[in-house]
């Protein structure tokens, strides 16, 4: 008698039991797919040697790409930067900046493709790293619009860095979709870091850290200007 | 190299992110077309001449696939079928003057990521479907403003009159 | 959450292939006969090639850029043979045969109406990988190593094809025909015994040129040259002469455009081939 009690469900038990069943399923199925389509992924971009007409610019494809944003430490630090003002800031900043920094770093790429005379790139680089620096050790915390159009104008010189580049890859695409993972991947990391903001003295140290990469973007203006 | 399977891939990606808005059999239906639309369209021979046209198309479709996300309603099925059938024609035409119609095999399954996709879209993740299809839409825009560059590529051979 | 990181995964998945997209150029031009080595009388066919490795394919030069296109023979023999050119045919660009046995040049010049607009990276990469140093120098003297770069440039071919089995010390091999930008060699390839060394002269508008960079390679294996030289102060590279197989001697040159013209430089392409295909 006490077994059958135990067995017993009621039916809105027993409903939620089938649901929890079919989430499960779901669940399962998804990730399968997800395992699919990883699995098949990785040979998405692979090109071999057999292919008839092949690029013939420089070396140059997803591999480049992904390694160009931190070839040097000055873009890799303004793009963690990025990540951790918006984290910094919170909603809606914490997703709007890593979506304004590739759109307008693609703005920057466009010039770069074309040769456009901009100040010098290694300039704004560096005052990139500088005032993303102090924006994060000072908590600057500005209207949505300045922090957006802040991010947006240094993205642009980032972005013509890469486009330099593009058109003499072999596979411009590849190099593409390498630079641009890279960045968001960056800023996500920069999120991660900038989330610490929660953590008992997680504030001191993101500002700490804001603090010291403001003093590698003054070294690194310094070089710029050659001074 | 210009084509092969990774411009077809980033456009089923597109595709899938379009589709999370979408209802669940729709979406399902609508990865059907864009099997069958691309299959029927890879198999044909396009002219070299039209390249730039057909990867002109691939593009616009990925960014405008990609921006879906962005939309303030939820798809209805007859625009995720149409957004289906679009997605299909450029992909396949795209194989079509890829090296190897292999190729197909490599990017149709990326948009099976449309079921993980509307999950997370039902768990109110949203914001990481947007910030994918910006990088998508980055991608896609440089892509498509390649061939307007007056010098040559480096896809293409040089010194080749 | 959890779907969302498989979802990133997925993507970052997505372009994780490896590329390997390797460098390449269209900068060998030459004339392919069918054999290098035929009988009197019997037709060869001749093609007209760019590009090395994959990437090698009939040239889609036009006609109306083809300034000459002629057979020189033994004796002072000369035929015009852009009558018997026909471009983009199905196999090849026409038929050549010659009546007497002896050694004969095929010779291919262009126009120089060819335009080449590349980006910087690439241009700069070009130049150096041809040895063109003066122009990178010249780029960057006029701080002009960011900019595009173009060229009109132009072709010189010449084939060394044998008729019959007896090679003629008198053959044209070894003089210069007046091209602008030409290699001679010093030694007849198919003379008897074979010659263990091959030295050439590179001549650019009949003087010799000094600091080119020269290249020998296998036909049959041709993604990238077996030697390559650069000219000394008398114009002179000297190669390890060929015994088997198909071979090319290619060199490049260039030279600031005048201020009027609408490229920056002026390029010539110039190429000597040889062979043993079809020898007895």
């Amino acid at each position: 008698m006490k077994r059958m009690r135990h067995m017993r469900r009621t039916a809105p038990e027993l409903a939620g039991t089938r649901r929890e069943g079919r989430s499960a399923r779901r669940r399962a199925a998804d990730r399968l797919v997800l395992a699919i389509v990883s699995t098949m992924a990785f040979g998405v971009a692979r090109v071999t040697p057999a292919y008839a007409h092949m690029g013939t610019g420089l070396p140059g494809g997803f591999e480049s790409g992904f390694r160009h944003p931190v070839s040097g430490w000055d873009h890799l630090l303004a793009m963690v930067l990025v990540g951790i003002w918006g984290a910094f800031l919170g909603r809606p900043l914490i997703y709007v900046l890593p979506v304004i920094f590739p759109v307008m770093m693609v703005g920057g790429a466009v010039l770069g493709m074309f040769s456009v005379p901009v100040p010098p790139v290694e300039l704004g680089v560096a005052m990139s790293v500088l005032v993303l620096g102090l924006c994060v050790g000072l908590a600057i915390d500005p209207p949505v619009w300045a922090a957006g159009t802040i991010v947006a104008t240094f993205a642009v010189f980032h972005g013509y860095a890469h486009g330099v580049e593009l058109p003499s890859a072999a596979d411009p695409v590849g190099y593409s979709v390498g630079f641009v993972l890279t960045t968001g991947l960056l800023h996500a990391f920069g999120v991660g870091i900038g989330l610490l903001t929660a953590r008992p003295k997680g504030i001191l140290v993101t500002r700490g850290l804001g603090a010291a990469v403001a003093l590698a973007g003054g070294w690194y203006l310094c070089l710029a200007l050659g001074l | 190299m210009r084509g092969g399977a990774l411009p077809a891939a980033l456009l089923c990606a597109a595709l899938a992110l379009g589709l999370a808005s979408a209802e669940r059999k729709a979406a399902l239906l609508g990865l059907a077309v864009l099997v069958v639309t691309a299959c029927a369209v890879a198999v044909g021979s396009i002219p070299g001449t039209w390249s730039d046209a057909v990867f002109l198309g691939c593009w616009t479709s990925v960014i405008a696939s990609a921006a879906i996300v962005h939309a303030p309603r939820d798809l209805k099925d007859w625009q995720a079928l149409a957004l289906s059938l679009n997605a299909g024609v450029w992909t396949g035409a795209v194989i079509a003057l890829a090296p190897s119609k292999g190729d197909l095999l490599e990017a149709l399954p990326v948009a099976l990521c449309a079921l993980p996709a509307a999950r997370a879209r039902r768990q109110g993740q949203a914001i990481v479907l947007k910030v994918l299809a910006s990088w998508l839409i980055a991608v896609a825009v440089l892509g498509a403003i390649l061939q307007f560059l007056p010098a040559t590529p480096g896809y293409l051979a040089d010194h080749l009159e | 959450m959890r779907c969302c990181r498989s979802l990133l995964l997925a993507l970052a998945a997505l372009a994780t292939g490896v590329v390997g997209a390797r460098p390449g150029e269209a900068h060998d031009f030459w004339v392919q006969p069918g054999d290098y080595w035929v009988a009197p009388q019997v037709a060869t066919s001749v093609t007209l090639l760019v590009g090395h490795g994959p990437l090698r394919q009939r040239s889609p030069i036009p006609v109306r850029r083809i300034m000459r296109f002629e057979a020189v023979g033994p004796h002072g023999m000369r035929k015009d043979l852009r009558p018997s050119l026909q471009l983009r045919g199905p196999r090849d660009e026409g038929t050549v045969a010659f009546p007497e046995p002896g050694t004969y040049l095929l010779v291919l010049q262009t126009d120089a109406r060819a335009y080449s607009l590349l980006p910087a990276i690439r241009f700069n990469d070009y130049l150096r990988v041809e040895g063109l140093t003066p122009a990178l120098l010249f780029r960057q003297r006029t701080n002009r190593a960011n900019a595009e770069g173009s060229e009109a440039y132009s072709r010189q071919a010449k084939t060394i094809i044998q008729v019959g089995a007896e090679t003629d010390p008198a053959a044209p091999v070894t003089r210069p025909l007046g091209l602008p930008l030409e290699i001679v060699p010093d030694v007849d390839p198919y003379a008897e015994p074979c010659p263990k060394k091959l030295p050439v002269h590179v001549l650019y508008h009949g003087r010799p040129l000094a600091g080119a960079l020269v290249k020998l390679t296998n036909l049959e294996h041709d993604a990238n040259p077996i030697e390559t030289h650069v000219t000394d102060e008398t114009g002179r590279a000297v190669f390890n002469a060929p015994q088997r197989g198909n071979w090319l001697i290619n060199v490049i040159w260039t030279e600031v455009a005048p201020a009027s013209s609408d490229v920056d430089f002026q390029t010539t392409f110039s190429s000597l081939s040889f062979g043993f295909s079809g020898h007895p």
